[in-house]
């Protein structure tokens, strides 16, 4: 516009000269974008987490243990072994004797269950022995449970507790419920902890800082009974370590 | 500036004898110019979509192929055959895909047993596993969640649950994942019929057909449904070649997908690969309408209860507590088996057991010594 | 037919001529619409992960613009019904402008449902497999295309017939005039129930929500008109009846007062009950385990509205300046309250509890800014060639040599 003032020539054309201007921003407006277009990168970046790897072991489809089968028998130093391989030549030693001296990989933790000859036959050791006396071989290990645990019996029996894997199909031949000490050791019941599989990590998910805090003033009333068990129970825990440490008995 | 004007029109036409050149290809010089500008603008606007991968888009075939329930025996074939090439194009596998369909007098239950869960997630990676979700961005079907005891209110507890060892004392764990509801929201509202509910009970996707409103996702009390955002990846050495149309094949970008009970594994009698990984038999699964199945006894035997019944969505996923079965001896009965003992003697160390059990169990309903040995 | 063809090259002939802030104007928009298609294709490559969506928030800008637009396009009918039915004469002339607004408003939300599907490449199956009467998004594509076509009709036959000038028979648009009446409530109630009909949302699954949608449609949409109409008298020489802007100006003030009683309404039910079902709105208005990221947004919206209100209630908006302050500040509270305050909290938590917040990405604003000015490209064109039809200046029986020249001169 300024131009057509210095320029005598233009200046009847004003109009022109400003259509002019406009031929001329419009084009090139549109170039500036078409290089800004073909300059800026073509992909946007997303921002993906690692992915967590599990290994294929962790998620193997078996039993949680391998349980034994007859006639049983077991590495003694190293060695396979039937079990009256040893047995019937050996004689244990005395049930008030309470160390092991052979097996001593075993833990025994299964309550009040806490003698060898409570489960397996004094006599023949590749048979268990109920509270009848009468002997049944390993693979019926159910049964013996069922003696004390009772409820958990029944309710394997009708499927209810236990693992069943091969096919949901009732009829199936495939259809295979797991025995009790094909996922607890019968030595030791308890489920050991586990490590835990990773915690999901979705896209765009941000942190995720552990446990909600829940407001104290809202804690239902149940919530706060459990907290103050807890809190007694802790406590409770740290006077017996400590009573014990002073070797004081109550 | 106010007759600034691009189109030099009838004023400039009148102008034609006091300028020089001529005004009308002046003008259109500037009109070509402009348009010629716009449209190398637009051109380079539309350059992004060089990135394309030709694999990414639907061919032909695809384009032109059926809803799953409009197609043939012979259709299904061919869709079959095409999904098989592209999946030994991509990973150079060739897959076993196939369409196992319903079986009669079956509908499909799932119960999980509250009581029982340790939160370790083998569940969840083992049906990654199974069924092909993508690695990166993250797609999972269940979702463990760590819930405070006494409350059942999914807000308060927590999905990024890291401890080094599960299960925590304090909480219970609850794995959430497609309740396969008898009244399902999700189909309700998708407006392509994209996904609907099978006879058996399952609720499934077409991934063919899917059009990627995420109007079910969000209709979803349960959460149980994702969405690909990016294209899938997935290692060929992870992928999993047992495969169907309704389940597993690999997905694409920009549709749903869900948990579908493995159904290429249940339609031909196996069990689903989140209840084969579970090492603790708290997930159970079977036909409710056969009276023996583990399912039909759970839901006569147990107290069982659905997530959110409120919403009346009619899950097919049941959760239950056992009854009391203590987990951790009472100490009180491990006093009155060392006084049996120390009473009867120890001969053979072969102590009562079955008597010391009804103690521990009469102790926890809450009778007396006496009342119990009498 | 052969006229009408020609009515529709001069029309299109007419939207490349203005002055220089008409050449600015449309040139800056033609920009933006560039930029927003050069982002929607790198969201077509790249998939939706693109935008800031994820699976615990699923839908975000997109559909919260989506709603508002619908709202928008609804409010149109807000010029209608005082002059057709209260026989508003002031109005009258005014209708074609807002139906023209609900016209580009329907094409934005359009655009703003197709970017956001993960496969519009099969949209034609919703041809093929129509999931009527059950799924409300159905219902949506129905009365937001009955809607399009009802406005393309009425304003298409009346500045034909200004064009022709032929006067218009009130059985070609009378009829439909009332129609489009029913029709945009329908639209917004119909878009409302989208939300409110989900059980597994509680946030949403409020029978509240269809007449909280409609009360801060018919603010906001006036609102806008408002602005339009003033635009309009400042750059052409369009007549805009001052008792017209005023009379627009009530129904703003109703209309937000409505929306505000509703809102508080919504608010005490959430906050009194302090029931579980609470969650999302104690995150959108006071943020969950230290999660804020709505809070500005929700607070920056309700002030806005309420200093509107107070603004909108005194005698002082009848100023042009202080009405247009008032009108651009309630617009950007609606826009925030119904789009990051309606859509986005729903989301959070999620139904299973967790906390995932959600920010637009750059590419996913770019999209969203393309398919605004694309809408008000649409809508400038759209009023650009209507001002001289009506005016007379673009008639059938004038050479378009005419037009231009009376168009310079105007």
């Amino acid at each position: 516009m300024n131009r057509s003032q210095f320029d005598p020539s233009l200046k009847k054309s004003r109009v022109l000269n400003a259509g002019t201007m406009l031929g001329l921003a419009l084009p090139l407006g549109f170039g500036a974008l078409c290089f800004a277009f073909l300059m800026a990168p073509s992909r946007v970046s997303i921002p993906l987490a690692a992915r967590s790897r599990v290994p294929a072991e962790a998620i193997a489809n078996r039993p949680r243990r391998v349980a034994l089968a007859d006639p049983p028998h077991i590495a003694v130093d190293g060695v396979d072994q039937n079990c009256n391989a040893c047995h019937q030549i050996f004689a244990s030693a005395s049930p008030a004797h309470t160390a092991l001296e052979f097996h001593n990989t075993v833990v025994l933790a299964h309550g009040m269950n806490d003698r060898c000859v409570n489960c397996h036959d004094p006599t023949d050791r590749e048979r268990l022995v109920l509270r009848d006396e009468s002997t049944i071989p390993f693979a019926e290990t159910p049964r013996l449970c069922s003696q004390c645990h009772g409820t958990v019996y029944r309710d394997w029996q009708r499927g209810t507790h236990g693992k069943t894997l091969g096919s949901w199909i009732t009829s199936s031949p495939q259809q295979r419920r797991l025995g009790c000490n094909e996922c607890h050791d019968p030595h030791a019941p308890k489920y050991t902890p586990y490590v835990p599989l990773p915690s999901p990590h979705t896209l765009r998910m941000g942190e995720q800082g552990g446990v909600h805090e829940i407001d104290a003033a809202k804690v239902s009333p149940l919530q706060r009974h459990l907290q103050e068990a807890r809190r007694l129970s802790a406590a409770s825990r740290k006077k017996a370590a400590h009573q014990q440490s002073e070797g004081v008995h109550p | 500036m106010k007759d600034v004007r691009i189109w030099d029109g009838p004023s400039a036409a009148t102008d034609e004898a006091q300028t020089a050149s001529n005004p009308t290809r002046r003008s259109f010089l500037r009109i070509g110019a402009a348009a010629v500008g716009g449209m190398a603008a637009l051109a380079a606007a539309l350059s992004p979509l060089r990135e394309l991968d030709p694999e990414d888009l639907p061919d032909v075939e695809e384009f032109l192929q059926k809803h799953y329930k409009e197609m043939t025996a012979v259709e299904m074939e061919a869709a079959l055959a095409r999904i098989r090439a592209n999946v030994a194009d991509r990973f150079g596998v060739e897959p076993t895909i196939r369409d196992p369909k319903p079986l009669d007098g079956v509908e499909f239950v799932y119960a999980l047993n509250l009581s029982r869960c340790i939160g370790c997630r083998k569940c969840v990676h083992a049906c990654v596993a199974e069924n092909n979700q993508s690695r990166s961005p993250e797609i999972q079907y269940i979702r463990v969640i760590e819930m405070p005891r006494g409350t059942l209110d999914v807000e308060k507890g927590d999905h990024h649950y890291d401890r080094p060892q599960v299960p925590d004392t304090a909480h219970f764990y609850m794995p959430v994942q497609c309740h396969q509801c008898a009244n399902p929201p999700c189909v309700k509202v998708c407006p392509v019929e994209a996904t609907w509910q099978e006879p058996d009970g399952i609720t499934v996707i077409d991934y063919d057909w899917c059009i990627g409103c995420r109007y079910c996702e969000a209709a979803c009390p349960y959460w149980a449904r994702r969405f690909n955002f990016a294209q899938p990846s997935l290692p060929a050495d992870e992928l999993n070649p047992d495969m169907s149309y309704l389940s597993n094949r690999p997905r694409e970008r920009g549709v749903m997908e869900k948990c579908h009970f493995c159904l290429h594994r249940t339609r031909e009698g196996r069990m689903p690969a989140c209840l084969e990984a579970c090492p603790t038999g708290a997930r159970k699964f079977g036909n409710v309408l056969d009276s023996k199945s583990e399912v039909s006894e759970i839901l006569k035997t147990k107290r069982v209860f659905v997530l959110k019944e409120e919403v009346g969505t009619l899950p097919r996923f049941f959760y239950y507590f056992d009854e009391r079965y203590p987990n951790t001896i009472d100490p009180e009965a491990l006093v009155i088996a060392e006084q049996l003992r120390e009473e009867e003697g120890d001969a053979f160390g072969a102590m009562d057991v079955g008597a010391a059990g009804r103690l521990v169990i009469a102790r926890a309903s809450g009778m007396s010594t006496e009342e119990t040995c009498a | 037919m052969k006229m009408y063809l020609k009515f529709l090259s001069r029309c299109f002939r007419l939207s490349f001529v203005g002055d220089a802030r008409y050449y600015a104007w449309m040139f800056g928009l033609t920009i933006v619409v560039l930029v927003g298609i050069n982002a929607y294709c790198k969201q077509f490559v790249q998939g939706l992960a693109t935008t800031g969506m994820t699976d615990q928030v699923s839908w975000g800008f997109y559909i919260a613009n989506f709603t508002f637009l619908v709202g928008m396009a609804a409010a149109a009918v807000m010029l209608v019904i005082p002059v057709y039915i209260y026989r508003n004469r002031e109005l009258h002339d005014l209708v074609i402008f807002g139906e023209l607004f609900a016209i580009a408003a329907i094409v934005m939300a359009m655009l703003f449902v197709t970017v956001d599907l993960g496969r519009p490449d099969r949209g034609m199956h919703l041809l093929m497999r129509f999931n009527f009467p059950s799924s409300m998004l159905t219902w949506d594509v129905l009365v937001l295309n009955g809607y399009l076509f009802l406005n393309l009709h009425i304003c298409g036959y009346l500045i034909y017939c200004a064009y022709r000038k032929q006067r218009p028979s009130a059985l070609f648009y009378v009829p439909f005039v009332f129609i489009a009446i029913a029709w945009a409530i329908s639209i917004h109630t119909v878009t409302a129930f989208l939300y409110s009909g989900l059980g597994g949302r509680p946030f949403w699954n409020s029978a509240i929500i269809a007449p909280r949608f409609l009360a801060s449609a018919f603010a906001a949409g006036p609102a806008f008109l408002i602005l339009t109409l003033s635009v309009l008298k400042a750059c052409t020489s369009y007549q805009v009846p001052e008792k017209a802007l005023m009379t627009l100006r009530s129904i703003v003030t109703i209309a937000l007062a409505i929306s505000m009683f509703l809102l508080i309404s919504e608010a005490f039910t959430e906050f009194y009950t302090q029931s579980a079902h609470g969650a999302s709105a104690h995150y959108l208005y006071l943020g969950l385990h230290g999660r804020t990221a709505l809070v500005p947004w929700i607070w920056s919206a309700i002030a806005l509205n309420t200093v509107a209100l107070a603004i909108l209630f005194t005698g002082w908006s009848r100023k042009p300046v202080v009405l247009h302050t008032a009108c651009i500040m309630l617009i950007v509270g609606i826009w925030i309250e119904k789009g990051m305050g309606l859509i986005v909290p729903a989301f959070v938590p999620t139904p299973l509890g967790e906390i995932v917040e959600y920010v637009p990405t750059l590419n996913e604003l770019f999209v969203t800014l393309g398919i605004w000015a694309f809408g008000l490209l649409v809508y400038t064109i759209l009023v650009r060639v209507t001002v001289p039809v009506l005016a007379g200046r673009l008639t059938h029986d004038q050479r378009f040599r005419q037009t231009l020249e009376a168009e310079y001169a105007a």
